[in-house]
């Protein structure tokens, strides 16, 4: 591996809230790197400030306090001017592809956008033919250009949001949940998407997601979060195998398996144990992280393969 | 050919609409070629004809379809006269009122904090005298004129605007691809102009058109009490004012210029209303399925 491209150091982000002056802490404390060409995954539940450091990272809110560096710039000291020449080498791809576009604008214009505002690429026939570029590389037709993004489904949609953040050749790509609001054979082809360009492109990502089937084959380093800190951080195989925090277990729980035989029996254990005492789990807290419980937010394979053997056996 | 076939559907399906856009365009027509429309110069003045009741002989083209006035004038005549004068202040009040309280409101939602102070606490100011009491004062100042009139309308409506635009600054500043924009190192100019300004302009055309009538029936209050348009020009609410006098003997005088007030106004409200109707049936799906909540495992129960 080489040497880190981003690296986050001590970031506590927090928000006014609630009467007399409370302050709600939504990241506490964060620090990681990631190093060139590394796909690090972001993992935790609704509301453990994965999203938070994500927009933090891209200096889309403010940081309360922590320092953040990008290939040896640090971004909290940056000027607006070298904030915005700074924001080339990081692109962000964003959880909900219906909101992300705006409603108005062609295609065209929203993925030429980049190139308008850094002027990297000049004149509207050469802005054009990248823009045609672009959309080949993620998978998209030509005769799209100049539709606009209501004529698109969820998973097209996401294609532009990616086609827009590379359109200004980032190094950095932040995801956050790219693919928690897609059907799930989409969220298949979305991911082997970001693993193409990966490997292709060279491209260093941040990869959230509130699952951990989500991430595993996409990611060399998965760090978990809750209550905006991290809990653990570590490579795929100690994460997936030889995780050390309970928190980390219960999410690993959660997780689907492709067998009808483990699910059975997985569903009858959480039975026996919520059925004593209705409270039993909450108390171990380890029945809040599973929003990836049900076959929607499944592994990258989709759920069919699964009833298909199920049907044969 | 397929556009007549659209434009007849259209018709059939938008009675009320179709009117209250035939009306206006008749209107506005009347108004742009008054000399070509009217039958009788609406300034040439014949006490012999004073008060001819609605389709009296005249010397013109048509009769006095709609009588004379009490300086021998064609009621008719004077009507589009008024209607022209009425029309330019209401359009131009408007534009000025509009462009000036969407500025402000603009930047109020857009930049929050100092700017969002000062400019609401100048609406509130605003809202709280009454804006009657205003027009007078400053029209008792300047001395009535077109150009006044224009001017007190749009400093007495501006706010509306302000409010309104500021509202939809706030939720616009929420939307996704605005953060986009702002992660691909936007300035302020272009997210402002190119993402968000078109995504709000709908609402505001609409509240644009309604205060469209609330200008005319305010010129018309002006121009009623004599601070508004002066003889011998002439707008609905003067011809209003002048009738008054004659309501017994004449009822023409004040019939014909209340009905134009009445019909212009319902009509822009008829067309403002459908207006709404359709800009929020605007085929934008948004919202769609973000994170789900945290909730207890589905327990999978095929045999």
């Amino acid at each position: 591996m080489n040497g880190p491209i981003l690296e986050v150091e001590h970031l506590v982000k927090e928000f006014p809230g609630g009467r007399r002056g409370e302050v709600v802490r939504a990241v506490d404390d964060v620090s990681f790197a990631v190093a060139e060409g590394e796909v690090l995954g972001l993992v935790g539940e609704s509301g453990s400030g994965k999203s938070t450091t994500a927009r933090c990272v891209m200096r889309l809110i403010e940081p309360t306090s922590g320092r953040i560096t990008f290939e040896g710039n640090d971004l909290m000291d940056a000027s607006r001017s070298r904030l915005k020449r700074l924001r080339r080498g990081m692109q962000m791809v964003f959880q909900d592809p219906y909101s992300s576009l705006d409603p108005r604008m062609r295609i065209e214009d929203v993925i030429a956008e980049g190139m308008v505002v850094h002027g990297t690429v000049r004149g509207a026939e050469a802005r054009r033919a990248r823009v045609a570029e672009l959309l080949e590389l993620v998978g998209l037709r030509q005769d799209h250009l100049r539709r606009r993004p209501s004529d698109f489904s969820g998973g097209e949609r996401q294609r532009i949001g990616i086609a827009r953040a590379l359109a200004v050749d980032p190094r950095l790509l932040v995801c956050d949940e790219p693919v928690a609001s897609l059907d799930v054979s989409i969220q298949a082809q979305i991911l082997n998407l970001f693993k193409r360009l990966q490997r292709d492109l060279g491209l260093t990502i941040i990869f959230i997601a509130h699952d951990l089937a989500t991430v595993r084959h996409l990611c060399d380093r998965v760090a978990v979060m809750s209550n905006g800190a991290i809990h653990e951080i570590g490579t795929r195989e100690q994460i997936y195998s030889a995780p050390t925090s309970d928190y980390t277990r219960s999410l690993l729980a959660a997780m689907p398996v492709p067998d009808p035989e483990v699910e059975r029996r997985k569903a009858a254990a959480r039975r026996a144990r919520l059925e004593p005492a209705g409270s039993a789990g909450e108390a171990g807290g380890g029945d809040a992280p599973t929003d990836g419980g049900g076959p929607t937010a499944a592994d990258p394979r989709p759920s069919l393969p699964v009833s298909a053997s199920g049907g044969a056996g | 050919m397929r556009w007549i076939t659209r434009g007849a559907r259209f018709v059939w399906h938008h009675k009320l609409v179709s009117c209250s856009m035939a009306f206006l365009v008749v209107l506005a027509f009347a108004a742009v070629f008054r000399d070509a429309v009217t039958p009788y110069d609406p300034y040439s003045t014949d006490v012999s004809l004073r008060n001819l009741p609605p389709l009296s002989d005249g010397t013109g083209w048509l009769p006095h379809v709609l009588g004379t006035d009490p300086l021998g004038r064609d009621l008719l005549s004077v009507l589009v006269e008024g209607a022209r004068v009425s029309l330019v202040v209401g359009l131009l009040s408007v534009l000025v009122s509009g462009t000036f309280g969407v500025v402000l409101g603009l930047a109020a939602g857009y930049f929050r904090g100092r700017t969002d102070d000062v400019v609401m606490r100048l609406v509130d100011l605003q809202m709280s005298v009454p804006s009657l009491l205003i027009a007078l004062l400053v029209l008792y100042v300047l001395g009535p004129s077109l150009t006044n009139v224009v001017f007190v309308l749009a400093i007495t409506r501006w706010m509306v605007y302000a409010r309104v635009t500021r509202g939809l600054m706030l939720s616009m500043r929420e939307e996704l691809f605005v953060e986009a924009a702002r992660s691909l190192g936007a300035s302020h100019l272009r997210i402002i102009v190119r993402h968000m300004i078109p995504n709000i302009m709908a609402p505001i055309m609409v509240l644009a058109t309604l205060e469209m009538a609330v200008m005319l029936l305010t010129e018309a209050s002006l121009s009623f009490l004599g601070l508004g348009i002066q003889p011998p020009q002439s707008s609905w609410g003067l011809m209003l004012a002048q009738g008054r006098e004659y309501l017994t003997t004449a009822w023409w005088l004040v019939t014909f210029p209340g009905l134009a007030i009445l019909l212009t106004t319902l009509s822009i409200n008829i067309i403002a209303t459908w207006m709404r109707a359709r800009s929020t049936e605007s085929p934008r799906e948004s919202g769609a399925v973000v994170e789900p909540p945290a909730r207890a495992p589905l327990v999978a129960q095929q045999a």
